[in-house]
């Protein structure tokens, strides 16, 4: 029952709270069928040109990954214009314009435009191009795009068979956008919480034991292999689990601070072979190890100067 | 004599026993004589803070000190200058002494790293609690580590602007805190604000100077769990005296500042911190500029990505040094950690815990000296909320002093924990410090390159130089010919409020705020920033693009820009370097000439610059039938005559509620020996009659304007009242005005700035405490 409920909790949170758009938007993961893009960078005489197939009705925008634009002092403001269209559908149906600097520091950017009613199944192409004599160094993302599909009030609301394929939709949609998966992982802590809990109480603690150091390596490798990932959420999991595994290996601030010294002789190492994703990792890692390092090593001075009256 | 008979092994002992000393003394004659290295004998500077109080003192101290309404190539504002007021006034009876003006730049280029690395041994002899002599050389080494930072080398010296006195200063105040926490000696606190006073630069220090107490703060609060309440309260106590006395002691220039924020106005300095655009920027700079990581300055290096990402000079430096070099720095990251490892084993209690604050404020400093630290990132923009936050849009910038200065501490606290785990004759000890010295040697190799670096966006431009005699004649001549009540609009008009002035004998530049106020007294406007942020600023760069004369004129004249100075020789690399816009810059050729200026009026020696009057002139102050005279940047004497009507007095400079206009008794003594007469006007500008200050001018501070309620904005600009003859007729005596035979009211008025009075009341309380503590330190000895 109690697990039951706790699942429950992981999945309704996470649709309720990790919504890309708003919870009323149901959004897939779209393979974008053309592959001829030369170049992800939105030069002066380049076009980023996309298609797919839409997978429900209702389509209203497209999500482009950016590669993390960072307007620089020197950039000039320029115009992106964004077109839109059915496939074989004559003229750009949907055209509009966007200050360069609105994609400045985003990781992805929504293009909307006027919600399509019976756009399932249907074609649609769309291309973006950079007004003249400007070369801001704004990219997309070639392979794959996010369509987002835009359910009305009423049919999410009025129990008819829409409600249940609101929800079908949104629960199938979510969980397999990995971005949605690894955030939703937060909502999971209670149920491993409860268990590992339970688990101590039947003191099989060599159990946990083992699990926690299984865990922190899964965790490890997961960063390293998907490095692209990083938000709030990893790093606070990696702090659970680090607090955790100091609390059972009874680990003291020297193992923090020393794992901190092996990245950065780690990272000093690896500079000149570039690794950006890893050394953005690193960068979050030896800051937290060394805050943590610090947490640690203040509470034990602490027990000391009380046990000493210091 | 006894020494010259000495055997060698005597002379070689007596020399051990003051290398520390001679060791010191070199060091010191090292940074003294650094400049001379680097300028080959031309002067440095130019800049935002132009640098030039270090060699014209006296005519800085003239022509710019001591008001509270600042003109400095800019519109007036109101703004605590009188800050610079003590350093200028040593620094003048210095120039008394030296000549040179070369030596004075070099000098103040020296001092600060001098100060810096005295008290920085004098701080760590105070930190140490056991042995503390023992240690001398981890100090020394700690000290150099600290003033040839290459993150404060870069980022105070590369445009050394005035914050490079803290530098010497922080390690200092440090250092007397300390001295006064343990002693409760108030002697400690007397050095302290005469260091403070004299150095304090006041509102200019204020963001590197938080930027250094906000993590060292935080530090000591969260700390303070591992203290005693006994020793908290002790701390706390005398933490409030000490920064408090130095609070009241910095009264001559943080009254006027403080009451810029409660008196706010469109044109005081706290107007432009607070206003909407300034804030909004906070995010959009933060972004810009935050995108390093932290590596960097755990090697004690800058922030690399920035430097490639702007193209810096320091770009090159990496491509070419530090990045073939920066590993050797990894003997920092390692001396760090066996601090952290072994600091428990090899200190004493209080040391314990002073190497937690240290290391807790040096853990803060980090993420605030980088900022993109994953989700900290996004916390940094959260506190762009904060009031005030604002002035920490550049990171990079502002904390990257008060980083340098916390690491250094901290590794010379971890040098130290590493001298007591090794023996004296330890060979790892030894390795330590030699390679350390080593890497210290390496980082400042490139500190040449990093200070006499090209101007910015140009290759060949190099900012040392000797400013040309045709110059300061030609200064000369503007001072003999313009009066103070006008401005110059400077041509080229650029990007900022920058002029540029060409060496003699080679393309080197002075780039910085223009000085015509500081040479000749006159105000000019040089640049988009001369107009204070205001809307005219875009108006006039649009104006002169699209040849708008009429919109230009206008502009010119609401504003009393009377002159157009034009400088002919400036460089063509600069003129297409940042300091100015092409399209604006294309704009003022000889159509724009034409179009602005009636007749040139002065040319210099050699020809390089002319002077034009503008095709319709204005005055400082206009009325009708008025006569008026100057008597200094914040007062000035009016008289107008046959008032019958309610008429208009325009000031003609930026508005702020603090200008008032106080009726004066016996019109009729009023003298004015003519200087220039406008009909069209209806008013004389009468010879300026100078005076810096009369005791009388503090009654202002209590004394009733009038037609305060009629006190509005004219043109979106300037200062305009409306007289009525008949509400003074009605509240006052006859003693305050003269009544024609037509009835009409002849009125002698003063127009003042009040907020000059914060500055007397600061004066006042500035001395009353260095003078009551000095006496009472006095009276404790005895």
């Amino acid at each position: 029952m109690a697990t039951g409920l706790l699942i429950f909790f992981w999945i309704f949170s996470s649709i309720f709270l990790f919504n890309r758009i708003s919870f009323s938007v149901v959004t897939y993961q779209t393979k974008n069928n053309i592959q001829i893009n030369k170049d992800s960078e939105l030069r002066s005489n380049n076009i980023f040109s996309g298609e797919f197939v839409a997978r429900d009705n209702n389509l209203g925008l497209i999500i482009l990954d950016l590669n993390q634009y960072k307007k620089s002092k020197l950039d000039k403001e320029s115009t992106v214009i964004f077109k839109f269209r059915e496939k074989r559908k004559g003229d750009w149906s949907f055209q509009r314009e966007y200050l360069s600097g609105l994609f400045d520091s985003q990781a992805d950017f929504s293009f909307g435009f006027p919600v399509i009613l019976n756009s399932k199944n249907k074609t649609y192409q769309f291309e973006i191009v950079q007004n003249k004599n400007r070369n801001n160094k704004i990219a997309f993302s070639k392979n794959h795009l996010i369509t987002g599909y835009q359910y009305s009030k009423s049919e999410i609301v009025t129990a008819k068979p829409e409600i249940f394929k609101f929800f079908f939709n949104k629960v199938i949609s979510s969980f397999t956008d990995i971005d949605f998966v690894v955030k939703s992982v937060t909502y999971l802590i209670p149920l491993v919480l409860v268990y590992v809990f339970l688990l101590m109480i039947i003191k099989n603690f060599h159990f946990v034991k083992r699990y926690t150091k299984i865990l922190v390596l899964l965790l490890i490798i997961f960063e390293i292999l998907f490095p692209h990932y990083i938000y709030v959420d990893s790093l606070f999991i990696l702090i659970i689990l680090w607090t955790w595994a100091v609390f059972i290996y009874k680990l003291k601030s020297k193992t923090s601070f020393l794992l901190s010294l092996f990245l950065i002789l780690f990272w000093i190492l690896i500079i000149p072979f570039g690794f950006k994703d890893l050394q953005d990792k690193l960068n979050i890692w030896i800051y937290a190890l060394l805050v943590f390092g610090f947490l640690q090593m203040f509470i034990e001075e602490r027990k000391e100067y009380e046990k000493k009256n210091l | 004599m006894h020494g010259f008979y000495l055997s060698l092994p005597e002379r070689l002992r007596r020399v051990r026993k003051h290398s520390f000393f001679l060791a010191n003394l070199l060091i010191i004659l090292l940074l003294l004589g650094l400049p001379y290295f680097l300028f080959n004998g031309k002067l440095f500077i130019g800049g935002d803070d132009t640098r030039l109080f270090y060699v014209y003192p006296k005519e800085y101290l003239l022509n710019t000190q001591f008001f509270s309404w600042t003109n400095l190539s800019s519109m007036g504002w109101n703004f605590s200058y009188q800050t610079f007021l003590p350093f200028v006034l040593v620094w003048t009876f210095l120039a008394e002494i030296i000549k040179e003006k070369f030596v004075l730049s070099y000098l103040a280029f020296s001092l600060p790293l001098v100060l810096g690395f005295i008290f920085f041994q004098k701080l760590i002899a105070e930190l140490v609690v056991k042995n503390r002599n023992d240690y001398k050389i981890e100090a020394l080494l700690g000290a150099v580590f600290f003033v040839t930072s290459p993150i404060i080398i870069n980022n105070h010296y590369l445009n050394p602007l005035i914050p490079i006195w803290l530098i010497g200063l922080i390690p200092a105040i440090c250092c007397y805190f300390l001295r006064f926490l343990k002693t409760g000696k108030y002697i400690n606190v007397l050095k302290t604000i005469i260091l403070a006073i004299i150095f304090s630069f006041g509102s200019h220090n204020i963001p590197w100077l938080s930027a250094f107490l906000m993590p060292m703060i935080t530090s000591i609060i969260l700390c303070s769990l591992l203290f005693k309440k006994k020793d908290i309260f002790i701390f706390i106590k005398r933490f409030v005296i000490f920064f408090v006395i130095t609070l009241f002691s910095q009264s001559f220039w943080l009254l006027g500042f403080v009451m810029t924020f409660i008196n706010h106005s469109s044109s005081s300095f706290t107007s432009t911190v607070v206003s909407k655009d300034f804030v909004s920027d906070f995010a959009r700079s933060v972004s810009a500029t935050s995108m390093g990581s932290i590596i960097y300055p755990l090697l004690n290096l800058y922030q690399r990505k920035i430097a490639i990402d702007f193209g810096w000079n320091l770009k090159d430096i990496y491509l070419t040094f530090y990045d073939k070099t920066y590993f050797l720095n990894a003997i920092y990251v390692i001396i760090l950690f066996l601090g952290i490892f072994n600091f428990k084993k090899n200190t004493n209690i209080w040391e314990r815990k002073i190497f937690i604050v240290l290391l807790l404020a040096f853990i803060t400093s980090l993420f605030l000296f980088t900022i993109n630290i994953g989700p900290l990132f996004d916390f940094y923009l959260w506190l762009g909320n904060i009031p005030g936050f604002v002035l920490f849009r550049n990171p990079y910038d502002k904390f990257a002093l008060g980083y340098g200065f916390i690491y250094a501490v901290l590794i010379t606290y971890c040098l130290i924990v590493v001298a007591r785990k090794y023996k004296k004759t330890d060979k790892k000890r030894f390795i330590i410090l030699t390679t350390f010295s080593f890497a210290i040697f390496i980082n400042a190799l490139p500190i040449k390159d990093t200070i006499v670096s090209p101007l910015w966006t140009t290759k060949n431009i190099y900012k040392n130089i000797t400013i040309p005699e045709e110059y300061l004649d030609f200064m000369a001549k503007i001072k003999n010919t313009v009066t103070p009540s006008n401005n110059i609009l400077s041509v080229p008009y650029g990007l900022s409020l920058y002029t540029v002035i060409k060496d003699d004998n080679s393309n080197n530049v002075y780039a910085g705020v223009s000085p015509v106020v500081i040479f000749s007294g006159v105000n000019d406007i040089s640049g988009y920033l001369s107009f204070n942020y205001a809307p005219e600023g875009v108006l006039f760069d649009k104006a002169i693009v699209n040849r708008d004369y009429k919109t230009l004129n206008e502009i010119l004249y609401s504003h009393n820009i009377n002159y157009v100075f034009l400088t002919k020789n400036i460089p063509e690399e600069v003129k297409k370097s940042y300091m100015f816009v092409p399209e604006v810059l294309k704009g003022q050729d000889k159509i724009f000439l034409l179009n602005t200026t009636s007749k040139q009026i002065l040319t210099s020696s050699k020809g390089n610059y002319e002077l034009y009057k503008t095709k319709k002139s204005n005055l400082q102050v206009t009325s009708d039938n008025s006569f008026f005279k100057r008597i200094n940047r914040v007062e000035y004497k009016i008289l107008i005559k046959n008032v019958s009507h309610k008429q208009e007095l325009l000031f003609n400079d930026s508005f702020h509620e603090g200008w008032r206009i106080y009726l004066q008794k016996d019109p009729g003594k009023f003298e004015c020996a003519t200087q220039v007469e406008i009909n069209q006007l209806k008013t004389t500008e009468c010879k300026p009659d100078f005076s810096i200050f009369k005791l009388s001018d503090l009654r202002f501070l209590w004394e009733k304007p009038i037609f305060e309620s009629s006190h509005k904005v004219n043109n979106n600009f300037s200062n305009k009242w409306t007289l009525d003859p008949s509400f003074i007729k009605e509240n006052f005596n006859k003693e305050f005005y003269k009544q024609n035979n037509d009835g009409s009211i002849d009125l002698e008025l003063t127009l003042y700035f009040m907020p000059q009075g914060y500055f007397y009341i600061g004066v006042l309380i500035t001395t009353l405490t260095v003078g009551s503590l000095a006496l009472f330190v006095i009276l404790k000895r005895k």
